[in-house]
This record gives C-alpha cells, structure tokens and sequence, in this order.
C-alpha cells in the first residue's frame, strides 16, 4: 500500500499536473509537449472485499487515512494542487465586492432605490406591441435577433412571441463524442500514448471553444442560449484552470438543461459538477483539511451576496460539502473518507449537513431569490433595478419553488419591461457583436467557428479576445464585469472595425468567409424604395433605440449620397454600396453598443 | 472640431439646466492643462516606465555571463562565452556581459544600470503563454489572475478611472501578442498601438461624431451619452498619439529591429510630450532552442543597440531623467546546453533596469550552477516581485499599502533607484541601501574623510569592508549592529594606494557594493 507523501506528495506529478491545468487552450495549441512526463499513478486497484474488511476492522480515521492513501493521487492528477491561496481568495472577494457595488455614480442621475426611474410595474403591458417593441424583446432575448425574426413577433403579438422565447428547445448536439468521454485511467499507459492524449485534448478545447458560438449563432428565436449565457456568468467557470474540455461541456450541457428550470435544482447540480468542483477546488475540500473556496463564493456570488453570512457559515458550509469529488472529470461522488460527517450549522440551522441540505438551508433564505432576481434584472432590463421591482421578482421566484420560468413570463409581459425608459439601456456585450452580428446578418450558414485554422475562426477568436468575452473563459468566479467595463478606448474602435469587416466580408485582405447580404436585408423592410424605411429598418436591427433626429438624418445622408429622398431606387446600380455605406455608417456610431 | 463642438454644446445645454454632467466632467478631465498640472492630477510627476519584454525565454547565463564559472564552461560547451569576449563589467565578482552588450558598457560604468541577479518567482511556469501571463499580472504561479500589475497600479493611482480618463492614455502598448498588462479591473487602461499612424487610422476611420444633439432623457439615453463621450475620448487619444507623433523628434538612428522600431516610436511620443507613464515594448525570438550562439548575439544586440540608442535621443532632447527602462522575459534556460547547441526553457535570469535615476551595479550573486532545483534548473535568489514593487515604490512613488495591494502581497524591495522617495510614515527608510560614495574620486592628498551611507530598514548587524581589484580586504569599515533609520562611517583611505576599491556592505541575507576611485 502507498503511503502518504504529507509535503512532497505533490511531486513532479503534482507539479505537471498544476502545469498542465493552468495552461490556456492557446498556450496548449504551441506547448503541448508540458504534458510529457505527465505520470498518473494508481497502482492500488479497488478490491471491493478488502475495502469491507477493513472498513469492518478499522476505526474511522483509519480508514480515512487508508482510503485518503489510495486515493488522493487519483483526485490529484485531475487538478491544479489545492489553492488555499489567501490573498487570491481576497482579490477574488474584493472583485465580487467590487461587481456586487452599485456601479458607477457618473450616470448623471442617483438611481437609488429611493427614487425609482419609473412608476411602471411587472403589470400585464397592454399597450401597442409593433416593431419598436418587439424589436425590443428580442434584442434583449436573443444574440442578434434579425429583421425577420422582428417582424413575425410584431405580426403574431406579445403572448406568442414570449411563448415561443421561453419554449423548451432540444439539445444541441455536443462538439464531438469525447464531449463526455471520462478521463482515461492512465495506469500502463506509455509516454507517448499520454503525449498524444494531451494533444488530442487540446484539439477538443479549440473545438469546444468554437462550438458554443457555432450554438449560438444557429439557435432560432429562443431565450435559452441566451440565459445559458446568464447562467455561465453566474457559475461563472473558466477553462483556464479546469482545463478539461469534457468537464466544461458537461457543466454547459448542465446550465442549459436547467436554463428555463428549476434554479435550486440547478444550484445543487452546479455544485456538484465536475467542472465547478475542480474550478473552486472542493475536490480538495477534505475532512480535517477544509478548503473554503466554493462554501465562499457559493454563499457570496452564487446564491446570497456579500454581508448575508459570516465567516462561521462559510466554515461550516465547507464542511457540508467536504468530499465531494471528481475522478473522471465528468462525474462526481461523495467519497466518505473524505467527508465531515460531524455537526454544523449553517445560517442558524444545525445539522449533520450534506450538499443538498446546504441548498435547502441557503435557498430558505428570502435574500437568496431577491439576489438572483437583481442579477436577471439587470441582465434583462437595465442596470439600476428598481428594489420594489426586484423584490416582486424574488416573491414570484420563492411563490413558485424556484421555477425561473414563472419569472421570466412577467418580466417580459410586463409593462414595466416596455417602458420607454429602458430602450437602450443595455451595453451590448462582445458576445452581442460578434455573434450577434453574424446572427442577424443571416449568415449563420457561412460560419462554422468549431473548425480550428481558418481564417473565420481566427476572426472569432480575435474579436472575442480584443472585446474580453471569451465564453468558457470568464476572467473569474465573479463572471465578467460587464455593462460600462465593455467599452474603452480600445474596444470600441475595434468593436466598430470587426463589424464593419462584416459589411465587407474581409478584413486587412483575409476573407471571412461570410458577408451581409445588404440587398437581401433591405428587401425585407416595407417598400425598400422608400429612403426613409431603409434607415428605419436598419437602425431598428442595429440600435437599441431609434437615433435622434440629427443621427436619423445622417444616416439618411449617407444614403442618399445628396440626391433627392424620391430618386432612391434599390434597382439603381449603385444601391448596393450605397446600402454598404450606410450600414458601414450604422455601426460606426455609438447608438450601435446597446441594445 | 467636432469633439469641441460636442463639448461646447454640452455646455449650452448645461447652461440651459439640462443634464450632461458626465460629458462635462470627462471634458474637464481630458483637459491637458488639468490632467498634467501638478498636485493629485499628475500623480506619475512625469515619470515614465518603459518595459522591454523579451519574448520566449532569455537566456540569462549568456546575457550576464559567470565567465569564471567552470562548470558554465564544462555545461556549455559550444556556446560558452570565454573570459577574453565578454565585458567584465565586475572582475571581483567573475561577471561580465554578453559582447554584444558592449553599448550598455558605459551606462554600467556610470552607475546608471542595474542588474539584478536570479529573478523568477517560486515553482516557475515553464510554457511561454502562462510564464508571460504570470509575469505580466504580478502574481503567483498558482494564481489565475486576468489582470496585469501595472495596470492595476493605475487604477489606484487613478480611482475615478474609467469614470474620468486622463488627455493622454495611461499605458502604450506597442505589441499586440499580450493582453493582460494593460487589462485593469475596472476597464482596459491603455491602448495597443503598434504605429500611431494605424492606430490613428483605425480610430478615425471608425469615427463618425457629428452627433452634437441630446439624447433621450431616459436611462437608454443616458448610456448613449457616456457612448458617445468614450468615442470622442477615443477618437481624442488617436489624435493626441497622432499629434505626439507628428509633434515629437527622434535625433538619433535606431537599429532596423522590431525593439529598435518600437523604442524609436516611443521616444517620439515622449518627445512629443504625449504624457503617458508606461510605455509596452516587446522584442521577439529569444526562444533559442537551437544554433543559438548566432540568434542570441543578434538579439542582445539589439537590445543594446536600441536601447542606447533610444537613452542618447532622450537624453539630447533632455528627457531622460524620468525614464526608466526595465527588461523582463517568462523565464531564463536551462544551465546545460541542448543536443542542437542550444537551450531549452528555464527558471531564474537576470533582469536590467536602466536610466538616468538607476543605481547601479549588480544585484546578487553570480547564480549558482551546481546546487539546481529538482529540473536541473536554477534556483530563484530574487522574487519579480520585489523588482516591481522597488518600481512602484522608489520610481512612481507609491506606498508600500498601494505596493502590496497591487502585488498581493508584501515582496520587499531594493534600492535599486537613486531617489528613494518612499519612506515609511515613521521615517524609517523602506530598504536596506548603500549610498554612493562622496566625494567620488576620493582625493588621496587632501587627507579628508570619505563619506560612507547607508540605510537600514530595521535594527541589523552590518558588516562593511573595503576591497581592492583583486578582492582583497583592505579595510572594515563596520562589524556591529546598527539601528533602523540612516548612517553614515567616516572614513581615511589616505594609506591605500590610488586605484579602484569596492565597498561592500552585508546584512543576512543582503548585500550590495559601490565602486570607488582613489585618486592621487
């Protein structure tokens, strides 16, 4: 039998491993020979027999320390060594502290809850459901929503659109058949045999980072890609350190099959996923060696908020959660060696506490719903929420079990919703951009981002890198900053450039492989050759809300090269570029960031 | 123009008793006669950063060379550099640079070069990508930090940023391959700007302004006014790169390398009075893994070459006081040469700072070939993170709270510049440090006393001698314990012969030495 190896067991292996799981996807593309003396070793194979004799024979904390022998290498080969890592943990905090502030007090207005913004509530809307509305909705709702998608909501009304927004839409079909592959037991396997494993790896993450978007772009008029992003920012788990491509698939596949569910059935599967146990590094959250990592953040960013608990309900909520392991990346158990099966109590209540009762115990909480609630707000209606409104959400939330659906229903059927006051509000984000432009230029067919060294993908991967929306990578458990963080000096003219590439099908002289089909677009507006629908039909797929009259009259301008608003044509030859120029133009102007 | 009109018919509304209070403050912000006035609004007082990355890995042993080390000659065979080619810049010491450093030679010589021996940082990340991550955030190898040291430096220094931005940008980046340095927590701090003129073009050829009307009262309104004061300010960087580029004078040639190309941008934005503190440079191809001897000599020469080159302009425009120039890379080689004569990846290296406020010399020993971490690598004397935080603090000025939150942590520094600004609020002195020595030459004939100063950041036992060229004690000067705070050993070298002496001055775990000249 091994035995324990207190300091140096770790080892080389520790080190490789600790390696490996940092390295990005692009670092493995050109370092894939970190892995070579990658050397996973488990030599003690189960036997089921001797393991019941000596749980017979043996005390608890011997057969701890049998089990823990045995096993602790298998647990560690998935992942970096445990991170206690006090000071990261505090920058961690600080950023969560940072996120969950009121953002930035230069609005020009106090948002405070005491002055809300509106007086319209989650009250049925009942006013007039056109263009401008359901452009609205689906701006909202889907990454890029088209011209054509706008106008079938508008012709079928508010009630049929909402439904078809939150209709449970079947799985896409996952990246490839590793997608739940289990990580291989290494034993006997040569170095060769490992080397070529890791490459293989490394392909699978390029692939799973062009998948997603490849979803998304294909995905038709429906909310779930949409708030499986939500989720992914709120479980916000990065590839960077979990580094297995079946584990964040498997985690993906998760926060979409709960998308439109239930958030606290979510909540304990997310907890429990391989993914987020290797992320927040319960896998190392042992009996008598907690590691509060998850029991922190699952309390502060994922279900409460700062200020909700104290520091005794994040020890004991460690407890809880104490053994629950991953082996193969893609399932997770409850290994009893390493849980603490001892007394806790958590949020007042006391126990002999597992996973389940620590959701049970934390969704009691009304200030869980509410917190949830403040985050779909401002994902779905606008940055400064309104805390009566919120508060409506969280009571509808509790009311029906923690089904989101039931929410989602009264945000979007709501006046509150509708009112001018939010047209526009949003920041559109990078995802918004470069998928949502490909979505609603109706180029979903051209673009394949799954397929790793053509020049499309690069362009993906650039946009998503410039713009600091990578999916898979939010840069930390806190997810991205998001609303004002996208646009600097920096971003936006290349926001302005990537787009336009669109217009152009080309960039610097590389083609896209995909380009707007301008004529096709406009064709679609009432009487194309009518100037002034034209710019209307843009400005309504392209911008948050319609320009101002100045900005409406440039763009007109643009159009109309100083001929006469009667002497547009869409059969005159030049009504192509000139239809360019004005898209060109659109997406140059600020009015092209929100949504 | 248009961003003034814009500004101006801010005014007017504002003056109407309509609300863009936002576009107004940015606007007095990015006023440069505000941004640059001294106080809180000029927190850098014109000092400037210029870090030179050296991508893929330097090889340290052959940039700073233990030309006396047999083992560095029996481990490296076919690329060893001999005692007659390199420069023994520290003949007590056995340290010399690689030949084709020969233009640093006189920066050395001048005290205005420091070189600090065996920098890495704990169980360090061999791939190129995480190393340069690692190195890039300031934080540990088993830390996953997304944003970059400096630019969290900035956000500090600058807390109402991004709400209000500076005339100029706070970081130039000039090499897109990294994207952390200028990522702050708050926003991105800086611009990538290869070439002023692309940058330029890619701002303005984007740009359409004209939008001087108000927008909606409504929150959607309100976003499409802080939208459209971002793009103006973008388009007003592109501008002020621009106008500094046009503006600014280069007075030497620089080399026709990739840092060459850059550091001459550079000092043309600085000479245009651009007013940004740090400036990115990047220099490629240092991976050697094989035939290295020619690749490596062509690279140090241009690191030499441009940076000479790059000191010269600046200082015959007299702007090089305030600049320091620092080179890093994600890691060092291995001490054994490879099959193909070359190196593969490796821990600690040297790194160099250099500029007019630098004090000189070496810092560490010469790294030790025998005693290797369990990889056959170098074993770590310097944490990078003491490097920066003596930047943050001696440099830019700021205090050891601000130091360690940007770091997470608490990693010392050295005194590796001339005006150590920072002294703990009790007046005790942030590092352990040796002074030049005054006055230096020291006269022989007038019999006076040479003045010997040093600082102590705590109560210390000091041991001080005096050596001559050939590393023989000629005097000690100090063997006892001296308390936190100043000191200053009086000295009578009137019975040494004249010639060249080092003043070495030890604490655990520390020491440094100056050079002095005796004179008859």
């Amino acid at each position: 039998m091994k035995t324990t190896r207190p300091n140096g067991r770790w080892g080389s292996l520790g080190c490789e491993v600790r390696q490996l799981a940092v390295l990005s996807s692009l670092t493995l593309l050109l370092a894939s020979t970190a892995s070579s003396s990658f050397a996973a070793s488990t030599e003690s194979a189960a036997n089921p027999q001797r393991d019941r004799a000596l749980h017979l024979e043996q005390t608890h904390d011997e057969r701890v320390a049998t089990w823990r022998a045995e096993r602790e290498d298998d647990i560690l080969r998935l992942g970096p060594q445990e991170l206690s890592r006090a000071e990261l943990e505090r920058r961690l905090e600080e950023q969560a502290l940072r996120a969950s502030r009121v953002q930035p007090s230069d609005a020009g207005v106090d948002h405070g809850g005491s002055s809300p913004l509106t007086n319209t509530t989650w009250a049925p809307y009942t006013g007039t459901f056109g263009m401008e509305e359901a452009a609205h909705l689906l701006r909202r709702t889907v990454t890029g929503a088209t011209y054509q998608e706008i106008e079938d909501a508008a012709a079928q009304g508010l009630a049929a659109t909402v439904a078809q927004l939150l209709a449970p839409q079947p799985a896409p079909a996952p990246p490839g058949p590793w997608a739940t592959e289990p990580f291989p037991d290494m034993t006997g396997w040569t170095q060769e045999m490992m080397d070529a494993y890791y490459e293989a790896l490394g392909q699978r993450i390029n692939i799973l980072l062009g998948w997603w978007p490849d979803v998304i772009v294909d995905s038709g008029p429906n909310i779930t890609e949409s708030m499986t992003h939500f989720w992914h920012d709120h479980f916000a788990t990065s590839i960077e350190k979990v580094y297995f491509p079946q584990a964040m698939y498997v985690q993906n596949a998760l926060l979409r099959q709960y998308a439109l569910g239930n958030v606290k059935d979510m909540a304990l599967a997310v907890s429990l996923d391989p993914a987020m146990l290797l992320w927040l590094d319960n896998q190392y959250n042992w009996v008598g060696q907690i590691n509060e990592n998850f029991a922190r953040e699952l309390l502060e960013l994922f279900t409460l908020g700062v200020g909700n608990y104290t520091q005794e309900d994040i020890v004991e909520t460690a407890r809880a959660f104490t053994g629950y392991i991953t082996y193969d990346a893609v399932t997770s158990q409850l290994e009893p060696w390493a849980h603490d099966y001892g007394t806790k109590t958590i949020l007042g209540q006391t126990g002999e506490w597992f996973a389940e009762d620590v959701i049970d115990i934390v969704f009691a909480e009304d200030q869980c719903a509410r917190f949830l609630c403040t985050k779909l707000y401002k994902w779905y209606v606008d940055e400064y929420p309104d805390p009566q409104r919120v508060d409506e959400l969280a009571t509808i939330l509790r009311n029906n079990d923690y089904e989101i659906l039931p929410v989602l229903q009264t945000i979007f059927m709501s006046e509150h919703f509708f009112d001018p006051e939010f047209r526009g509000s949003i920041i559109s984000d990078g995802i918004d951009h470069y998928l949502g432009r490909v979505r609603a230029f109706e180029l979903a067919d051209d673009a394949n981002f799954a397929t790793y060294g053509v020049f499309q993908r690069d362009w993906m991967d650039w946009s998503s890198w410039i713009y600091g929306h990578r999916l898979f990578e939010p840069p930390n458990v806190a997810g991205w900053p998001g609303y004002r963080t996208w646009i600097n000096s920096y971003t936006l003219p290349w926001r302005k450039e990537l787009d336009v590439s669109l217009v152009n099908g080309q960039i610097y002289g590389n083609p896209l492989g995909m380009q707007l089909d301008v004529m096709a677009i406009a064709n679609q507006f009432p009487n194309p050759n009518n100037p002034y629908n034209i710019v209307d039909g843009f400005a309504l797929v392209l911008f948050g809300m319609p320009p101002t009259e100045l900005v409406w009259n440039r763009m007109l301008d643009e159009l109309l090269q100083g001929g006469e608003p009667w002497e547009w044509d869409m059969n005159d030859p030049s009504a192509e570029a000139r239809l360019q120029g004005l898209v060109q133009l659109a997406l140059r102007l600020p009015d092209a960031q929100a949504k | 123009m248009k961003r003034r009109s814009f500004l101006r018919r801010a005014l007017e509304l504002s003056a109407a008793g309509l609300i863009v209070p936002a576009a107004l403050r940015r606007g007095d912000f990015l006023d440069p006669a505000r941004a640059h006035a001294a106080g809180p609004n000029d927190p850098f007082a014109g000092r400037i950063l210029v870090l030179i990355n050296l991508n893929g890995g330097n090889d340290g042993l052959n940039t700073v060379v233990p030309y006396n080390d047999t083992t560095y000659h029996a481990v490296r065979p076919n690329i060893a550099l001999n005692p007659g080619e390199v420069i023994q810049i520290e003949p007590l010491m056995g340290t010399g640079l690689h030949p084709q450093l020969q233009p640093l030679e006189p920066l050395y010589t001048q005290g205005k070069m420091a070189i600090v021996q065996g920098v890495g940082y704990p169980n360090m990340n061999l791939s190129h990508f995480r190393g340069t991550d690692i190195w890039f955030s300031g934080s540990s190898e088993d830390q996953v930090v997304q944003s970059g040291w400096l630019a969290r430096f900035l956000e500090h220094t600058y807390p109402e940023f991004p709400t209000y931005l500076p005339a100029a940008p706070y970081g130039l980046q000039q090499s897109l391959a990294h994207r952390i340095p200028l990522q702050g927590e708050r926003g991105v701090t800086g611009v990538v700007v290869d070439n002023p003129s692309s940058f330029y073009y890619l701002v303005n050829e984007n740009y359409i302004g004209d939008y001087d009307d108000n927008p909606p009262a409504t929150r959607g309104g309100e976003e499409l006014s802080f939208l459209r004061e971002i793009d103006s300010a973008s388009f007003e960087y592109a501008e002020a790169i621009q106008n500094a580029a046009d503006t600014g004078t280069n007075t030497v040639a620089y080399p026709q390398t990739n840092l060459g190309y850059q550091l001459e941008i550079v000092a043309k934005l600085i000479s245009g009075g651009l007013g940004t503190p740090i400036f990115l440079t990047a220099e490629y191809g240092f991976d050697t893994h094989a035939g290295q001897a020619q690749s490596h000599a062509d690279l140090m020469a241009s690191l030499a070459g441009s940076v000479q080159s790059f000191l010269t302009d600046l200082t015959n425009q007299g702007l090089a006081d305030k600049v320091l120039i620092l080179t890093q890379s994600e890691f060092g080689r291995r001490v054994e040469e490879n099959g193909g004569q070359g190196t593969d990846h490796g821990t600690a290296a040297p790194m160099f700072l250099i500029g007019e406020q630098v004090f000189g010399g070496v810092y560490g020993a010469n790294p030790d070939l025998v005693n290797l971490d369990q990889d056959e690598n170098l074993l770590i004397q310097n944490d990078y993170r003491t490097v920066y935080t003596s930047i943050l603090r001696q440099h830019f000025g700021a205090s050891s709270t601000v130091a360690q939150d940007v770091l997470f942590g608490d990693f010392g520094t050295m005194p590796l510049m001339n005006q150590v600004t920072a002294v703990e609020p009790n007046g005790v002195p942030v590092a352990n440090r040796l002074h030049r020595i005054t006055p230096n030459p020291m006269p022989m004939a007038t019999g006076d006393a040479v003045h010997v100063q040093f600082d102590l950041a705590r109560d210390e036992y000091v041991q001080m001698d005096v050596f001559d060229v050939r590393g023989r004690r000629v005097r000690e000067l100090a063997r006892r314990t001296y308390a936190a705070g100043s000191h200053r050993i009086d000295w009578q070298p009137s019975d040494l012969a004249s010639g060249t002496y080092v003043i070495r001055m030890s604490t655990r775990g520390w020491q440094q030495s100056v050079k002095a000249v005796l004179v008859p």
